[in-house]
């Protein structure tokens, strides 16, 4: 029995989501399971919870509990969303100790009350106003006094330290709030409701319907050219058109084809693709079997990143399920197959990913061919981001022109963006191209708070676009978050990391901190950007060690166009951007970094570089 | 064979379909300056040294991997071009350990001619000194990594001619070196045939006979006319 | 177009050498499996690798040359693929890993100064060995001072980096677990500690006690704890 209710602020009229609706209105407990919440340890919650049900008496039988995929506050996780009358609302777990994850520490006792009040409470102020603490274990013991052993470790395993316990907070979110209300689920659109290991409740909720429609009613052609209307662009970060890349690949000379969905998501503070993967897999499938279909290709890959167990996990379960319904798999004309990576942010980049599933060094290769021209064995080969492939059902089944009147001119539709860093709510938001940078960073992310014991918080930066964007400063924050606009200012949109900066980082120290990223993740293959991000980051070290003169600046400003003009792919020829966008933006924070004393008296005092660190020498010598 | 008509650095050039700038540019009577390629073998677009200028392109292409196309206009030696091509050779020669006074190739590099022709005589970039192994386990031919480059030549010449892919580049990034085998002394991989063509192929004084010794390394006559065969075969077609 | 033949622009795969086969002399019957279960392509290759340290821990050459010869492939190509990914290991796993997550909402809430207590606290140097064979360069000596000062090491002292600490503790980056939420963290063993006290020197000291690191890069290191329950189940386990 699929059983879905209704969505926190449905600003969409999302019919198949409203209470009421053949999948069960009744009551529910939705606990966010996704990676974010994990951390918060929503793995040993629900596991709690479940048992508490077990145990608990009938009255709580009516209560559905599910595992869904992220509820967007991910910072305040574990989360638990409740559906039932006068919902839905939106609680979060919270532990008294910083350094307990409250999903673990969560008592038999406790979780059973939680589960009698979500079957029972009349309304949601009454489930809020529970008392978790009252139901502590050994709840007499004072606050705070230290658990026996070394136990309580970051998070401790489960079953929770019992005496003493941990003091755990209850929390009613507000779902009114901007961070919620102005949000615009479309990729996310059931991601957060749906159970992401039950593909009846994907396909109760009309997922695989527009794959369907394709293959009775619709020609390749058709759907091409409905991608093509509505607009949309590559959510991966180049913000190609989807629609003449699609074209570009159909129309090759005749032969196989294949189509790969690029989720290796690498970007440091990038995580809606993971997301997708772990909250509603079924619709990824399903967008790039529609994919499949417009470019003509019979096979299919998925990579994804190792880093991203529980997305790979649910991926291959939904995979499985699909094949057992007979929805993909042998005989329906598409086969998919999961490929994991190893460990390489540029297997990201799409002739290296290529490699990579060919079970090679993932390195790229000059452009063109373009991988819709030649790509894996040879063969035209379409490539899509997860977000661009997960939102294609939503424009088969609501039309092109409805999507293509979302957002802006030349950017369509809605993007999601984890926001992280110093923010005060981090997560995830989906919003509408176009919406200022200023609405999600401070009017839905809440700014930046002020650090206890420092004058006033406020942004300083917001860094888009990962190592291959830049940061743009506070007072350009109310630029609308589309790709021109961004690229104007020198960053990216990239594939919708935002990460808050405040006023306590320096920013050439941030600098140097993506140049070191680069340095670390260049595959190697071409000179440029194997020695060239080296010496960057060195320059970058030497301006913070206070040893540059002013004049390097301009040697770090000539390296990186050279660096930038030069590479052979997209990592090499972004990796100088956060240093130049800096530098564009922050000039004087390097110059101030610069020694001022005169160059000769520096150059006395400065050590002479150290040799290669050798050992003693054989025989005894100095 | 069809024929495509092209403008390098102002001048009309009339090439087969299918080749490539590189070949292009040599037609036209131009140089062009190159590292990681070598004729007849695979080419990989890493040195980034012949990138050219492309009328209407924003992105500079290296001209090694790039095919000719109708009615192109093509830039291959403007002062921005030089400018690049000398900060690579200074990156090149800060990267590893090259002491020209000392190498066995010297007169005969590559990297050092390529320096002496773009005028570089110091890299504006501090030197890195790595530490790096010499290997001389091989009864012939001995491996000085101070002098490796990274162009690949090696590794290609002997998977795609020799067939024995004994070399290749392990690690990634600044830790990217040439290994044989796994990561073995090169005397104790058995699928080395001792042919010597990587030693041939070598741009620097990475590979050399061992009884060479300053100054001493030079293109094997037979060996360079062998490569040239395949040099001359039709062009690959390009993907 | 055949599958197995590669794209343009990279070598052409190589024939098969010496074919040991499944169940030649001496072969790991579990690596036959693995190679066998991607039936034998060798686009596999990966796959097995990923195995292949599932199964041990790391990648032994004894191991990767029998998954050379049972795919057919060149031995310095499938050493090539095992050192191209961060996630593959070709040593030994140490005793203890400690990653600390070096994403960028770790770092804007100072991930740095966390580093440089751990630097500390166990011996040990983040950064990669300076002046390794091959390794990355040595630079200009200079302090580490966006990472809290921290002196590299000059000439003669001891290189830092990989070298074992006594009480078998690693110490290595990880980029971005996803729980940027719960920010700045570290991985011990597998098992996320969150919300890490940076700001407040006694607390981050008294919380890395908690966690059991030792206080000083001596030989006493007490036994660090179990590793959590849910760490492994994330795969951190396996994070470089
Ligand atoms: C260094 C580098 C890393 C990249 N990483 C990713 C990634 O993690 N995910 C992604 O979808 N695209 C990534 N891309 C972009 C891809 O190359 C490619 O443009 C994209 O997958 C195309 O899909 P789209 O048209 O749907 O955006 C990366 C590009 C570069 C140069
Ligand atoms: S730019 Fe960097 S990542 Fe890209 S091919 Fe060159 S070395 Fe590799
Ligand atoms: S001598 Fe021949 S077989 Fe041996 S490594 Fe060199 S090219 Fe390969
Ligand atoms: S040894 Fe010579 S041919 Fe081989 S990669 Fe190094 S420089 Fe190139
Ligand atoms: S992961 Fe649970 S709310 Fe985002
Ligand atoms: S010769 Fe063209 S890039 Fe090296
Ligand atoms: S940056 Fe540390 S968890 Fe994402």
């Amino acid at each position: 029995m699929a059983t879905v209710g209704a969505l926190p602020r449905p600003r969409e009229p999302a019919g198949e989501l409203a209470q009421g609706s053949p999948v069960t209105p009744g009551r529910q407990l939705r606990c966010c399971t996704a990676s974010g919440c994990r951390a918060g340890g929503a793995g040993p919650l629900i596991e709690a919870l479940r048992q508490a049900q077990a145990v608990a008496d009938p009255a709580a039988n009516g209560l559905v509990i599910k595992s869904v995929g992220c509820l967007r506050l991910c910072s305040r996780g574990p989360l638990l969303a409740w559906d039932g009358p006068g919902g839905p609302a939106l609680f979060a777990l919270g532990s008294t100790d910083p350094g307990t994850a409250p999903g673990a520490a969560i008592g038999p006792e406790q979780a059973r009350a939680l589960v009698l009040a979500a079957a029972t409470a009349p309304g949601p102020d009454t489930l809020a106003a529970l008392d978790l603490e009252a139901w502590r274990p050994q709840a007499l013991l004072p606050e705070g006094s230290p658990s026996p052993g070394p136990s309580p470790v970051g998070v401790a395993s489960a079953p929770p330290p019992s005496p003493g316990g941990i003091g755990l907070t209850w929390d009613q979110m507000d779902l009114d709030h901007p961070f919620f209300a102005l949000q615009q689920p479309l990729v996310l659109l059931h991601c957060g409701w749906i159970d992401p290991d039950s593909i009846e409740e994907a396909l109760a909720l009309g997922t695989y319907g527009q794959w369907r429609r394709c293959r009775s009613d619709l020609s390749p052609e058709a759907v091409r050219a409905m991608v093509h209307r509505s607009g949309l662009r590559g959510r991966g970060g180049a913000g190609y058109p989807t629609g003449l890349k699609w074209d570009t690949v159909a129309l090759q000379p005749p032969g196989p084809r294949f189509v790969v969905c690029n989720a290796d998501e690498g970007d440091p503070g990038a995580f809606m693709d993971r997301s997708v993967l772990e909250g509603d897999p079924h619709r990824l499938l399903e967008g790039l079997a529609i994919a499949a279909f417009a470019v003509g290709a019979e096979s299919g890959f998925l990579y994804v990143r190792a880093e991203y167990p529980l997305a790979i996990e649910r991926l291959r379960r939904a995979l499985k399920q699909a094949h057992q319904k007979g929805i993909l798999g042998p005989g329906t004309g598409l086969e998919l197959e999961l490929r994991v990576g190893a460990g390489a942010y540029v297997c990201g980049e799409e002739t290296a990913l290529l490699q990579s599933i060919q079970g090679q060094r993932g390195q790229p290769r000059p452009r063109p061919p373009y991988p819709a021209q030649s790509g894996l064995w040879g063969a035209p080969t379409l490539i899509n981001n997860v977000e661009t492939l997960a939102v294609v059902p939503a424009i088969l089944r609501r039309g092109a022109e409805w999507f293509a009147a979302i957002g802006t001119d030349t950017s369509k539709g809605t993007k999601v963006f984890s926001l992280s860093g110093a923010v005060r709510r981090t997560g995830l938001v989906e919003v509408p191209m176009g919406t200022s940078l200023r609405t999600v960073v401070e009017t839905m992310g809440g700014g930046v708070p002020a650090a206890p014991g420092s004058p006033g918080g406020g942004v300083k930066a917001v860094q888009t676009g990962g190592p291959s964007g830049g940061c743009i400063p506070a007072h350009l924050l109310d630029t609308p978050v589309d790709y021109e606009s961004l690229q104007a200012l020198g960053s990216a949109m990239g594939s919708g990391g935002m990460v808050v900066v405040g006023e306590a980082m320096a920013m050439p120290e941030l600098a140097r901190h993506f140049m070191h990223f680069s340095v670390e993740e260049s595959c190697g293959k071409c000179l440029p950007c194997r020695a060239g991000t080296v010496q960057l980051e060195q320059l970058l070290d030497r301006l913070l060690a206070g040893l540059a003169e002013p004049g390097e600046l301009d040697q770090l400003e000539q390296l990186c166009r050279m660096v930038k003009a030069t590479s052979l792919c997209g990592l090499g020829q972004a990796a100088p951007n956060p240093v130049l966008s800096a530098l564009r933006h922050f000039r004087a924070e390097f110059l101030a970094a610069c020694r001022a004393e005169s160059p000769r008296a520096a150059f006395a005092r400065e050590p002479f570089p150290a040799g290669p660190a050798l050992g003693p020498l054989p025989g005894g010598r100095p | 064979m069809a024929a495509l008509t092209l403008r390098i650095d102002g001048q009309a050039v009339a090439v087969p379909a299918g080749s490539s700038l590189l070949a292009a540019t040599r037609l036209a009577g131009l140089a062009l300056p190159v590292l990681c390629h070598l004729d007849g073998l695979t080419p990989v677009g890493a040195c980034r040294l012949c990138l050219v200028a492309i009328e209407g392109q924003s992105k500079l292409q290296p001209a090694c991997t790039s095919e000719a196309l109708e009615g192109q206009v093509v830039a291959t030696n403007t002062a921005e071009l030089r400018e690049l091509r000398r900060m690579a050779v200074e990156l090149f020669f800060a990267e590893g350990n090259h002491v020209c006074a000392y190498c066995v190739a010297s007169g005969a590099c590559e990297l050092q001619a390529m320096a002496v022709t773009l005028g570089m005589d110091h890299s504006r970039f501090p030197y890195q000194y790595p530490l790096r192994d010499v290997d001389a386990s091989h009864p012939l031919f001995s491996l000085d990594a101070n002098r490796c480059i990274l162009c690949s030549r090696c590794v290609r010449v002997c998977a795609e001619l020799e067939g024995a892919h004994v070399w290749d580049i392990a690690g990634r990034g600044r830790h990217c070196r040439l290994v044989a085998g796994l990561d073995q002394p090169w005397g104790e991989v058995d699928a080395c045939t001792s042919c010597g063509q990587c030693v041939e192929a070598c741009p620097t004084g990475a590979l050399f006979h061992k009884d060479d010794s300053t100054a001493e390394k030079h293109p094997h006559p037979i060996r360079a006319l062998q490569l040239r065969r395949v040099h001359d075969l039709p062009p690959r077609p390009d993907p | 177009m055949v599958r197995g033949e590669m794209a343009s622009g990279e070598p052409v795969p190589p024939r098969p050498l010496a074919q040991a086969g499944p169940g030649g002399v001496g072969a790991d019957s579990r690596i036959s499996q693995l190679v066998a279960d991607q039936q034998r392509r060798a686009e596999g290759l990966i796959e097995v690798l990923h195995r292949l340290q599932a199964l041990d821990g790391y990648l032994a050459k004894a191991s990767l040359r029998q998954v050379a010869e049972e795919l057919g492939l060149p031995l310095s190509r499938v050493y090539g693929v095992a050192s191209f990914y961060h996630l593959f290991r070709l040593e030994p796993p140490q005793g203890h890993r400690c990653a600390v997550c070096l994403g960028s909402a770790c770092f804007v809430l100072g991930a740095s100064r966390l580093v440089a207590r751990l630097e500390q606290r166990l011996g040990l140097s983040l950064e990669p060995l300076a002046g390794s064979a091959n390794g990355p360069p040595v630079g200009l000596g200079l302090p580490r001072a966006s990472q809290g000062g921290q002196p590299a090491p000059g000439p003669g002292a001891p290189p830092l980096g990989p070298a074992r600490h006594p009480g078998g503790w690693s110490l290595e980056p990880v980029s971005c677990l996803g729980a940027c939420g719960q920010a700045p963290l570290l991985v011990l063993d597998g098992a996320l500690a969150l919300r890490l006290p940076i700001a407040d020197p006694a607390a981050l000291e008294a919380r890395l006690d908690r966690l059991g690191l030792p206080r000083s890069p001596g030989p006493q290191a007490p036994g660090a704890k179990e590793p959590g329950a849910w760490g492994p189940e994330l795969g951190l386990a396996g994070k470089r």
